[in-house]
């Protein structure tokens, strides 16, 4: 049989800037500067459109060092990645609010009829940080609580600044930053690859940042199942007299 | 930190009073260090608020939840929870503890609770919600009647698909004494606790929790995971060989667990087959595929239909088959099942060795395609009716009383409303949905088979059965054997007595299973429990003595502490090692340094066994309070009359060999009275009774159950002091244990 190979996934599809800026680039601008180099016709529209918020202080056309490549096919949904996560990076283990999620998805998927889930399929998608290179987390918060590492061009929360706002959460494309319930401050993925060196089964790897711009595995099911609560009350299609 | 962060254990237990309404919330602060958590907390709770002699299905019986410091912490295999509540179907409804892994556990601690006490009773259908520090009592009307999967799916669509639902089925609505109650749609806490929440009309109890476990010294706890991942951990068992023979592996066996190999796949995985290869020592990335458990339980026609394998929160090992077999979702309508245990192989393991069927291995022996549907099918069906099945028994029982013609004696009418011919000819797989829903129901006849066989053997005059080998029945009281005589002869014997079922006790068959050559073993056991005659080879069993007594004790403390702290005894402890480089040496002291290191407590090995055997003691005399004597009079304290009675079988099968001779583990009577001495003795209990003593109750800080026991008449003086009964293990395997980061501080 063939080896596995057809669900990695990495990046975003938003690295667009790559041809623009070197690979781990840093170049710390304003608003202006960014204003001006859309109006010159040399940045996409996105990225003209990002740095409206965080008080102009962008640092966005950084790329990354490392992402997190990921294989859902192999997860099996222990939970080690996120108790590794939080252990590491906030010296207690809360896998609610760790930088990567694979229990909400464990169940049902990531969405009740998505198919997917330990009642269905059996697969969960393994959410990561994308690392993208216009970064909607950081761009959008109101209070510049998103800085970037200038060696690694990761992206970090200042718990100083971050009020637990949730505006990076929804300005996510993927809804990866998470406000902890016990502190009230957003957590996002600095790549430390704590996660990755704890997953029993390689489903998770810290890679050098590559720009994949291709498609990610899949989220859910083509066909999915009919869901259970919707087709019968108990074993065998028996329904309750 | 601020002095008032809890580390380790949340600081809190939830109580519901389902007769009054009240939800409140209390500190268990006082227990932690005597009781543990888990185990220890439930046993404790249980035995301060409900009276000895209290009936099952009372509303003064209560569902005790409960994990401990290491759950959800980090630790590897830190996934599990123990409940505690009376019996449904063993003598004299005595405490019962009914673990399980699967997510409960970890969501509880992580909403902020250490235990959850369910008392009262309801007069409408119930769901208890925990969502963080919100606890309420909510409408359970909409899915009074569903299975355990619809009632899931439901509650997570209305809460959160990231809640944890643990539930029953048609069998606990219906009080069914085999009821259990099922979360993340395969892991059950069984014992009858589904019956118990059906009484008190509780649908489920609902789980979300965002909170963290606060951890003393959290780089510790990452260090010593690497540690043991990288060396120490085997496969599930600890099984540290592989099964077959492998270039980087010294040893192989073919009945290790570590069935991973080349060649062999996950192969119906989500974009190809997945290879489980031939995953080392020393690789932490590939720990997970050590377990190929599917075909392991199901034989070879399985693999091409494993997606993957899983298992409770925390674990690395991954031990919980995940498979879709769609002749199974053709007939149950679910497309997704799997189990490591029972439920993975209850028809070829348990039914077919007492009443063959067609069609479930092929001429040479080996599992047939069939035969993974007739083993799935009865795994969706008792998952989603909440049927527990007391370890095999209800397998057992059904072919027994098939086969001997009871079933069709004693069912009348009922008898033909199923396909046996059908089910035997192995053409028909769904016969087993019809025959296990009706058990489930508890409405046929055939429902009796689900009270166990304390009630069913009388009832149908068959009390033969108990003295049958065949019946596996390993106590009179009703339970069967978990790992007992075939299991180093009396040390299985003993610790299969203990409790108020079956013992779950998993620490001596890890070490009997796990691949090292007897001669290794022996050294092995020399260093942990004082002898190498602590240990036979398999059927060559030798009379009792110290080292077995150890060794014995040993099983039974470990396994206790790792329902109370909690963590997965199925696995744990860490006797034994994969990584020749340790000659092969486990490491005994890394529950006490994961518990330092994340409740920031100092405590030794022994610290930890001591208080296993208080929780243990304090089970023995709680029991004694309720346990009636051979006139039926509660309170008795005589274990080795009326609790500890080990069945005729284990004394008078292999008529032509006797016991201690090669090719049997046949037991001798006297050796085996003797045996209960000598662990009575090791107890600091009654050599010739079994209870507890005064002087045991002291050194162990038993107030109350002294104070209790003095006024039923049951306390008895003499008993050996701790000190001059219990031997050293902290440090034992110190000298292999070179990479130990804590040792190293």
């Amino acid at each position: 049989m063939k080896e596995n190979t057809a669900l990695e996934h990495v990046g975003s599809g938003a690295d667009r800037l790559d041809a623009f800026f070197t690979r781990r680039g840093f170049v710390k601008v304003s608003g202006a500067f960014v204003a001006t180099m859309a109006a010159l016709g040399l940045l996409p529209e996105t990225a003209a459109a990002a740095p409206t918020s965080s008080k102009g202080k962008i640092d966005y056309y950084a790329t990354p060092s490392h992402v997190l490549k990921v294989n859902r096919a192999r997860c099996t949904g222990c939970q080690r990645c996120e108790m590794s996560c939080t252990l590491k990076n906030d010296g207690n283990s809360q896998p609610a609010a760790a930088r990567l999620h694979v229990h909400d998805g464990y169940n049902y998927g990531k969405e009740l009829g998505s198919g997917d889930g330990i009642y269905y399929s059996c697969e969960w998608t393994i959410r990561a940080c994308h690392m993208c290179t216009t970064a909607m987390c950081q761009t959008a918060c109101p209070h510049g609580a998103i800085v970037t590492d200038e060696s690694t061009g990761v992206r970090s929360v200042d718990p100083e600044k971050c009020v637990g706002c949730g505006t990076c959460v929804a300005a996510c494309p993927y809804h990866m930053p998470v406000v902890n319930s016990v502190t009230h401050k957003s957590t996002k993925c600095i790549a430390c690859g704590r996660c990755a060196e704890q997953c029993p089964n390689g489903a998770i790897e810290l890679i050098e940042w590559e720009n994949v711009n291709h498609s990610s595995g899949p989220t859910r099911q083509e066909n999915p199942d009919p869901l259970i609560s919707e087709s019968q009350d108990y074993v065998g299609g028996g329904k309750v007299a | 930190m601020a002095d008032n962060v809890s580390y380790g254990w949340a600081g809190y237990i939830a109580r519901v009073n389902l007769t009054s309404g009240d939800i409140t919330k209390e500190s268990d602060e006082e227990m932690q260090q005597d009781y543990i958590g888990g185990m220890g907390f439930a046993n404790k709770i249980m035995f301060d608020e409900v009276p000895a002699g209290t009936k099952w299905d009372a509303p003064e019986n209560k569902a005790v939840l409960a994990v401990g410091p290491l759950t959800g912490s980090g630790v590897p295999l830190g996934g599990r929870s123990t409940w505690a509540t009376l019996s449904t179907f063993t003598k004299d409804d005595l405490i019962v503890d009914c673990h399980c892994g699967g997510m409960l556990g970890a969501q509880l601690k992580y909403s902020g609770h250490d235990g959850l006490i369910i008392e009262g009773e309801s007069e409408t259908p119930v769901y208890i919600l925990i969502d963080d520090d919100k606890i309420s009592i909510e409408d359970a009307s909409a899915v009074w009647g569903k299975g355990t999967r619809e009632t899931t799916e439901a509650l997570c669509k209305k809460h959160g698909l990231d809640c944890c639902v643990a539930a029953i089925g048609p069998a606990g609505e219906n009080l069914l004494p085999y009821a259990c109650v099922i979360n993340t749609r395969s892991h059950s806490a069984g014992a009858g606790l589904g019956a118990v929440l059906g009484k008190k009309k509780v649908k489920a109890v609902v789980v979300r929790g965002t909170k963290g476990v606060n951890v003393a010294d959290p780089q510790m706890v990452a260090d010593l995971s690497d540690y043991m991942i990288a060396e120490v951990l085997g496969s599930n068992n600890n099984h540290v060989v592989p099964s077959t023979q492998q270039s980087w592996a010294e040893y192989y066996d073919k009945g290790s667990r570590w069935t991973a190999r080349k060649g062999l796949y996950w192969a119906a995985a989500e974009g190809g087959p997945i290879e489980t290869g031939e995953p080392k020592p020393g690789e932490p990335n590939t720990m997970g595929y050590r377990c190929m458990k599917s075909t392991k339980d199901m034989g070879p026609e399985a693999e091409k239909y494993t997606v993957k394998m899983a298992g409770c929160h925390g674990c690395p090992v991954r031990c919980y088959a995940n498979v879709q077999v769609p002749k199974v979702k053709e007939i149950t309508g679910y497309s997704s099942s799997g189990n490591t245990c029972v439920p993975n192989f209850p028809v070829t393991s348990y039914f077919t060795t007492i009443q063959p069927i067609e069609g479930m291995t092929d001429d040479e022996g080996t599992l047939t395609d069939q035969s993974v549907v007739y083993n799935q099918v009865v795994s969706a069906t008792v998952d989603d009716l909440g049927l527990w099945c007391n370890y095999a028994q209800l397998y057992r029982d059904l072919a027994h009383t098939y086969k001997e013609g009871i079933l069709e004696r004693e069912l009348g009418d009922e008898f033909a409303a199923y396909d046996w011919d059908g089910l035997l000819a192995g053409t028909n797989p769904a016969a087993w949905v019809d025959i296990l829903k009706d058990i489930a129901f508890n409405q046929k006849k055939i429902s009796r088979l689900g009270y166990g066989p304390l009630v069913w053997t009388k009832e149908w005059n068959d009390a033969a059965w108990y003295d049958n080998a065949k019946s596996c029945l390993i106590n009179y009281r009703g339970w069967p054997v978990h790992h007992a005589i075939e299991c180093f002869g009396q040390v299985g014997g003993l610790y299969n007595m203990m409790f108020n079922r079956d013992d779950m006790i998993h620490s001596a068959v890890n070490f009997q299973g796990c691949g090292l050559p007897i001669d290794l073993k022996k050294e092995m056991a020399k260093e942990m429990w004082g002898g190498e005659d602590a240990c036979d080879p398999d059927k060559a069993y030798t009379p009792i003595n110290d080292a077995k007594i150890e060794f014995a004790w040993w099983s039974i403390v470990t396994d206790v502490l790792h329902d109370s702290l909690t963590l997965c005894n199925w696995v744990w402890p860490m006797a034994m090692a994969p990584e020749k480089a340790r000659d092969y040496r486990g490491d005994l002291d890394l529950e006490a340094q994961f518990y330092t290191a994340v409740t920031g407590v100092e405590v030794t090995t022994d610290d930890l066994y001591k208080a296993a055997e208080r929780i243990m003691t304090l089970q023995r005399g709680y029991s004694s309070l309720g346990m009636t004597d051979a006139e039926g009079n509660m309170g008795c304290n005589d274990f080795r009359n009326v609790h500890d009675v080990i069945t005729e079988w284990v004394f008078e099968k292999d008529p032509d060999l006797k016991a201690f001779e090669k090719g049997t583990d046949k037991m001798d009577r006297d050796d085996w009275q003797k045996a209960l001495g000598m662990l009575y003795k090791r107890f600091g209990w009654d050599e010739e009774l079994g209870c507890p003593t005064k002087q045991c109750l002291d050194d162990l800080g038993l107030d109350d159950l002294e104070s209790q026991l003095d006024e039923a008449g049951l306390l008895v003086d003499g008993g050996t002091p701790y000190d001059e009964r219990t031997r050293t293990y902290a440090g034992v395997l110190a000298d292999y244990c070179g990479n130990n980061p804590a040792l190293a501080q």
